[in-house]
């Protein structure tokens, strides 16, 4: 894991927001993290003070190693006015690859505006994973595969 | 621009029928000029790659360039056609919109085609006279039927003729009809989804016809062919194969080039002009630019022995309508005065369900199934037929999956392994069925210039009029019903939403329909063996003037329910062949 602490609270919360390991969204070898890549881009597009107060949030959250983490985040983070909408933009962001704008009608959905974070962000939205699938249009399967269901 | 050299041809566009033109006719010493409004091939496809992970709406023309000099067809106009003044390319009178969009580049629609290689059938030659409906072709099948082998050699098509020999379709050597056909390579392995489908429909007859669910004949590697790679899955025929594992048009312009013939790009022809005295075409007129949204940087004509319009089934009758003079107030090519009428599509009917079990979708091609039962048979007198594409994208044409039903979950609160365990169940279960409607020419359904709306270059833009009839409105009824009927056989549950204010909604028979359009642009400059009727004679040359030949799916009399380019490829081998042979000899 990193020795940034702001990388380490966001990989830790992103766990908890998208039910992926925080070894699946940090792989130990990764040559290209898009981890990184998806707190620059909050960082970029939410102010500094609400990022904090996510970021310490969990961190406070997690140090107490409560027995049902999720309901600690839901209940402090997911539920809370300004931290909340921001917390599920970083579930859509994890999902889809995607920064969704938040100045626009709620709730957000699949024809919102937004920008997609990078190409590298494209070929590992989680959103395929959790259709046991690729990304359209970047496989790296051979030919055939698709005859036989996928490996579990 | 390049000093003029004498050409034997001219042909203006470089989609497939033009590409494949010039390629043969090279082949045959001809020299020969391709005029393109678009930019040239890319030396890779990296750059539209990098356009399509970066879209937010992957939509088929969403890694292509969008050019106001060389303008085309979004998908998402459709949503605002009735705008005025028009949002998109198109000027839209209805009352149905015109839901169907083409590229205007180099390789042309074929960027972004599914491969869907099918031949039409037999009694889709002869819908009059079978079924007393649409128009007979002026030719039958077994005249198509070596230039279908030639076209599938042509462009590289995977099928087992085994699976294909229904509706009275037969296989024989091109070269040989007592010896047997191959299709160059072996079938495309079928989905695992497909192969559910199947076992659940089991023996199923629906309308006197059993229920089969067929291979799709796809022009897409199995096997390593003309150069080029196995298709490995990337489920992205539409809007565009990373690796070129699918034939597209580039593949012909290189080949063509290669053999000397010509290409002037960002050259957009707006006119053709004739001589008085002898009523032959005698120049094609173009402007040209080099800033792809800045003003035109330069105009002029080119002229050659023969002219060929291969700008398929939109643009080539805007611009015979747009050559109109004192001499010829109709435009060029147009004493029948059908140029421009008839456009047809094949409108498409979506249902979409869950099914009990897991299928898998969003792995392989983006089909490699379909049910072609339903395309031929004695239901023709009283409706259309219809093929029904089975899709392997789940939910992703339906419902623009996986982004809205991951943005609809996480509306609702969900989160964590929930959320990610709900999408798996539903992700893994989704399947839909798109249904090709044969739609019956009209002469309403038209494209004209619009004397009120320009593009970038001043060139009108084409206004469309669009209306589906009744017979095919029933068949549209039809494959909704059958949809459901095999939803229940196989225990599948309907999730088909139909919003009576979506801008393509129709009514029939009290119940609303969505209409879709397959990309399938056809009609509009029809062959037929009476010139007061037909633009075209069975050459596919003009009645009007000798020296003036047109390929592509504009030429269809009436359209069937096979996907149009593999008829296009089959119909321009037979074409050029004519001209090498009886033309240009």
């Amino acid at each position: 894991m990193s020795s940034d602490p702001d990388l380490t609270n966001f990989v830790g919360l992103s766990a908890v927001l998208t039910g992926y390991t925080t070894d699946q969204l940090f792989p130990p070898i990764s040559p290209e993290p898009v981890a990184v890549e998806y707190l620059n881009t909050l960082k970029a597009n939410v102010a500094a003070t609400l990022v904090n107060q996510i970021l310490t949030t969990f961190q406070n959250i997690a140090a107490q190693q409560p027995p049902n983490i999720d309901q600690e985040v839901q209940q402090q983070i997911l539920d809370d006015p300004a931290m909340g909408p921001v917390a599920r933009n970083i579930i859509r962001m994890w999902y889809l690859s995607i920064w969704y704008d938040l100045n626009q009608q709620q709730p957000i959905t699949g024809f919102s505006a937004g920008t997609v974070v990078s190409m590298n962000a494209y070929t590992k939205g989680l959103a395929w994973d959790a259709a046991q699938a690729h990304p359209m249009g970047y496989s790296e399967m051979h030919y055939g595969y698709w005859a036989t269901p996928p490996e579990s | 621009m390049s000093a003029q050299k004498n050409y034997d041809v001219v042909i203006v566009g470089a989609g497939i029928a033009g590409a494949i033109a010039a390629y043969k006719l090279a082949q045959a010493g001809k020299s020969v000029l391709i005029l393109d409004g678009g930019a040239e091939v890319p030396p890779d496809r990296s750059a539209y790659m990098e356009k399509f992970y970066l879209s937010m709406a992957k939509t088929p023309e969403s890694p292509y360039p969008n050019d106001a000099d060389d303008p085309r067809p979004l998908v998402l106009d459709i949503n605002t056609w009735k705008d005025r003044p028009p949002t998109g390319y198109f000027v839209q009178n209805g009352p149905l919109p015109f839901a169907s969009t083409y590229e205007r580049v180099a390789g042309g629609t074929t960027w972004h085609w599914m491969g869907t290689s099918l031949r039409l059938l037999p009694n889709d030659f002869r819908i009059q006279s079978m079924y007393g409906h649409g128009v007979d072709w002026p030719y039958d099948y077994n005249e198509l039927q070596p230039w279908y082998g030639r076209a599938e050699w042509e462009i590289g098509v995977a099928a087992n003729v085994a699976d294909q020999e229904y509706h009275g379709l037969t296989f024989s050597d091109p070269n040989d009809p007592s010896k047997p056909y191959n299709y160059p390579m072996p079938g495309i392995l079928q989905a695992y989804l497909d192969t559910q489908l199947a076992a659940k429909i089991g023996n199923l007859t629906i309308e006197g016809q059993q229920i089969t669910v067929s291979p799709t004949p796809q022009a897409r590697n199995s096997i390593p062919f003309d150069s080029r790679r196995v298709c490995a899955g990337n489920t992205n025929c539409i809007p565009i194969c990373p690796i070129q594992a699918k034939y597209d048009a580039t593949i012909h312009i290189a080949k063509a080039q290669n053999l000397g013939v010509d290409v002037w790009y960002k050259t957009v022809v707006y006119s053709l002009s004739v001589d008085k005295t002898s009523g032959l075409i005698s120049s094609v007129n173009y402007k040209q630019y080099d800033d792809p949204s800045g003003p035109a940087t330069g105009e002029g004509s080119v002229s050659a022995g023969l002219y060929i319009m291969a700008a398929h089934a939109i643009e080539t009758p805007k611009i015979l309508l747009n050559s109109a003079t004192n001499e010829l107030p109709n435009g060029v090519a147009n004493s029948s005065t059908q140029v421009g009428k008839n456009l047809m599509d094949h409108p498409v009917q979506l249902s979409w369900a869950l099914m009990t079990d897991p299928l898998y979708p969003f792995r392989g091609p983006l089909s490699t199934s379909g049910i072609e039962s339903l395309r031929d048979g004695d239901f023709r007198k009283q409706h259309a037929p219809f093929r029904m594409e089975i899709g392997n994208e789940g939910w992703n044409w339906a419902n623009n999956d996986p982004w809205n039903s991951v943005n609809e979950f996480i509306a609702a609160g969900q989160f964590g392994s929930t959320l990610k365990s709900n999408l798996n169940s539903l992700f893994i279960r989704q399947f839909r069925f798109g249904s090709l409607i044969e739609q019956m020419p009209l002469e309403t359904n038209c494209i004209v210039p619009s004397k009120q709306y320009t593009d970038n270059l001043g060139i009108p833009r084409p206004e469309i009029s669009y209306d589906l009839d009744d017979y095919t409105k029933a068949g549209f009824a039809d494959a909704r019903d059958v949809a459901v009927q095999l939803f229940d056989v196989m225990g599948a549950t309907d999730h088909t939403t139909v919003d009576p204010a979506n801008s393509a909604a129709f009514t029939y028979q009290g119940q609303t329909y969505i209409l879709n359009g397959a990309g399938h642009v056809m009609g509009t400059y029809r062959m037929g063996a009476d010139r007061t009727q037909f633009v075209l004679d069975a050459n596919q040359q003009s009645y009007d003037h000798s020296n003036l030949f047109m390929l592509g799916s504009g030429v269809f009399p009436s359209v069937g329910t096979a996907n149009p380019t593999l008829t296009i490829a089959a119909t321009t081998l037979k074409v050029v062949d004519y001209i090498i042979r009886s033309v240009l000899k």
